[in-house]
């Protein structure tokens, strides 16, 4: 599709500014306007749902963050709300409960980011090699996952969970083994982490694989020539080409761990090991509507968002060279 | 040229919706062609029912009823924030121990300047009770919830019992004789989250978690009293030797082994004849209703477990139509008839108190009229609700979740819960006697 734009009649009127001349000016004039501002006409629908979904909600929460409400006597009258200035802030520094589900959610990432990766990168580089059959098939299959909502994950794995309809336990059961108890203490963080690997898994796999599809065949060819078999071919040429991809897939990840909350807060209701500070999100949500104070939940929230914005950006500097940004 | 014109196209629709999403948030509440608008929200499903009733008698008011989930933490939470967001609903159902936390949040109107008075002598006294504050009336009581204790008369006589244990040491007795059935069979879920039902055996031991000393005008907490602390042990005990489940009430597992019967009772209030009738339904015929076990033998002591009010919401801008919602609702022997029959209310208005619906037998117990069971309670009146209960739930969900869950004593997440619950109260600007 490649047509070629007429030349502009006006560029011609140079000399000699006559009316038309001026016309012609005043015209071009608009024309660079249009030019300068059709740009920003083209991002104002991002730019508004950005603001909408994103500034705004975070302004309204630093906002809110700096208040207090404050009763008297039996605490039965209507509370006054005063301005407080960083106490909050100063006040979830010092909660252990909210740096307990800090702790919590990077111990999370240290096991299941790398597990997940891990197999999204293998699926990926078996789908780009030449022993799969039925790719589409397997690529669709593997993904699918990730176009389940959280929720809907959280509540059906409930039920591979739940201490009478688990069909895992049952089998353990009926082989004689003991049978594990998934929202017991010990193993719950775990048994989240699958739910999320069950998730996301596809979703790497096929940043993963896309990022696959475009090295150019050429590059194999010439490995083929200098002797490399496919495994050699798949470590040493593919692995080092889609770096980027896998700093953005770990990066994603690492975002997903630290605002971890739709699983935890399904499985709340089936098991008594997650507390209402069992993530950091889901502190900051307790507290500004169960316990209904949302100023202090304002402030948990926006420190979490700067906690995550600083693993993120440390993590982008860390993996410079990799990622090429 | 077409694709360009096409994206175009989308990215326009995008935004009007975008534009149309925003605007729909500042909706509401607003009256068209003289008819006001007016929501209602309850978590019982029969509520459209009494609403199309009401509509059809009220042609300048128009009443829609919202069934809201009720689910712990979720409800009143959700009430709340609409009261912050200024999208709340104009009548809705508050538990009375939730009332005095709503009324600290500013979230209800105070109706007796409405003439809730007029229709005061409608209402048992000790309901009456639960919805006024001074002079202040914060709603109209709907219904009570005495507790008493529900079996499955099945697994009690296939474990031998002939009789519903009377005393909690007999209660205890016949825990080892039913777990003897099987491994899977237990005669109650101890459900750590519950904390509404855990207050309830506390209140009924005589404990008084929450009290107010007047004369210091200042809340006195005692969590961790003696009596609290033999309640815990008493669970505790049961717990440990694994003759209790410990699944969450309401949860699948736990309406599972209720229809199984494996599971084989519930100490629950007077509302709970309708839950087990939904969750039990294969058991049809064999549950029986009792009165709850007693730490003294002859008793008759109770507890509360709930109950409800219907309350007008602070915001709404129709507070004369929303109250005559309210009081209609329950005084209006038709929305009453439906909430008695349908719903299951053990209704605070006297009138259908004394009414045949109420004293009906029922098909799914054996043809028990399950309501006398419960008019003999005796409630033990010093409990008061704290105006931060949505707070010390989540410390008390979290404790004894904890304690559960990690097998450490009980009664140490009653001290804990102490210490939160009056930090908690401080840390707000209210007033802890002895602290």
């Amino acid at each position: 599709m490649k047509t070629k734009t007429a030349p502009v009649a006006v560029d011609v009127a140079r000399p000699r500014p006559g009316p038309l001349a001026l016309l012609a000016g005043a015209r071009r004039g608009r024309r660079k306007l249009g030019r300068r501002v059709v740009p920003y006409v083209f991002s104002l629908p991002f730019l508004t749902l950005f603001a909408a979904f994103f500034f705004l909600p975070f302004a309204y929460a630093i906002s809110q963050s700096v208040f207090k409400q404050q009763r008297s006597g039996l605490g039965l009258g209507p509370p006054t709300t005063i301005f407080v200035g960083l106490d909050n802030y100063a006040k979830a520094l010092r909660d252990p409960q909210f740096w307990d589900g800090i702790k919590r959610v990077l111990l999370f990432g240290a096991v299941q980011i790398p597990v997940m990766m891990l197999v999204a990168l293998a699926l990926a580089l078996l789908m780009d090699s030449a022993v799969i059959r039925f790719r589409r098939f397997f690529r669709l299959a593997f993904f699918i996952p990730y176009a389940v909502p959280g929720v809907i994950a959280g509540i059906m794995w409930g039920f591979f969970y739940s201490p009478s309809f688990s069909p895992i336990r049952q089998l353990a059961t009926t082989t004689g083994l003991p049978a594990p108890d998934f929202l017991g203490p010990g193993l719950v963080l775990w048994s989240i982490a699958n739910i999320a690997t069950w998730e996301f898994t596809g979703y790497n796999m096929v940043i993963f694989f896309s990022a696959l599809q475009a090295i150019p065949q050429e590059i194999y060819e010439a490995g083929r020539l200098d002797g490399l078999n496919e495994v050699g071919i798949a470590l040493r040429l593919k692995l080092p080409m889609i770096l980027p991809a896998l700093v953005l897939g770990l990066l994603f990840s690492l975002i997903g761990t630290l605002q971890l909350f739709n699983e935890p807060l399904i499985l709340t209701r089936l098991s008594g090991s997650i507390t209402s500070h069992y993530t950091p999100n889901i502190y900051a949500y307790n507290v500004a509507f169960v316990d209904t104070d949302y100023y202090y939940g304002g402030a948990i929230a926006v420190i979490l968002g700067l906690v995550t914005f600083a693993f993120s950006f440390g993590f982008l500097r860390l993996t410079r060279r990799q990622s090429g940004v | 040229m077409r694709n360009w014109r096409h994206r175009a196209s989308l990215c326009l629709a995008l935004f009007l919706g975008v534009a149309s999403v925003l605007s729909a948030c500042s909706g509401g509440g607003a009256s068209s062609g003289g008819v006001v608008q007016l929501t209602f929200w309850s978590f019982n499903q029969q509520i459209t029912e009494q609403a199309d009733l009401f509509n059809k008698s009220h042609p300048n008011i128009h009443v829609t009823a919202l069934k809201q989930p009720s689910g712990p933490n979720q409800y009143y939470p959700k009430v709340l924030t609409a009261v912050k967001a200024g999208n709340a609903p104009d009548v809705a159902l508050i538990e009375y121990q939730y009332i005095p936390t709503m009324v600290s949040n500013a979230a209800l109107v105070d109706v007796s300047k409405y003439g809730a008075n007029g229709v005061k002598d409608q209402f048992v006294d000790s309901a009456w009770a639960q919805v006024t504050q001074g002079r202040a009336v914060y709603g109209y009581p709907q219904d009570t919830g005495p507790m008493g204790f529900f079996y499955n008369s099945a697994t009690f006589k296939k474990a031998g019992i002939t009789h519903p244990p009377a005393t909690w040491d007999e209660f205890a007795q016949d825990a080892v004789k039913i777990h003897a059935l099987g491994p899977n069979y237990y005669i109650t879920a101890f459900p750590p989250q519950s904390t509404g039902w855990f207050q309830g055996l506390m209140w009924q031991a005589g404990a008084t978690w929450f009290s107010v000393d007047t004369a210091a005008n200042a809340w006195k907490v005692s969590v961790n009293d003696a009596t609290s602390k033999k309640v815990a042990s008493y669970w505790q005990a049961l717990v440990d030797k694994g003759l209790v489940s410990t699944v969450a009430d309401f949860s699948n597992d736990w309406n599972a082994a209720l229809n199984k019967g494996t599971i084989a009772s519930w100490i629950s209030a007077v509302w709970g004849q309708g839950v087990i009738t939904g969750s039990a339904a294969d058991t049809k015929g064999q549950w029986t209703a009792a009165p709850i076990p007693q730490w003294t033998a002859g008793a008759k002591t109770s507890a509360m477990w709930g109950g409800s009010a219907i309350s007008v919401i602070a915001g709404t801008k129709h507070p004369q139509e929303a109250n005559e919602f309210a009081q209609w609702y329950l005084t209006n022997s038709g929305s009453l008839s439906i909430g008695v029959k349908e719903i299951g209310w053990f209704p605070s208005n006297k009138t259908a108190q004394q009414s045949s619906d109420v004293n009906a037998p029922q098909a799914f117990y054996g043809n028990q009229v399950v309501d006398t069971v419960f008019e003999q309670a005796e409630i033990p009146t010093t409990w008061t609700w704290p105006p931060n209960l949505t707070a010390v739930n989540q410390f008390m969900g979290d404790d004894v979740n904890a304690a559960v869950a990690n097998k450490t004593p009980i009664v140490d997440a009653l001290d804990k819960l102490q210490g939160q619950i009056v930090q908690d109260m401080k840390s707000n600007g209210i007033n802890v006697a002895g602290g």
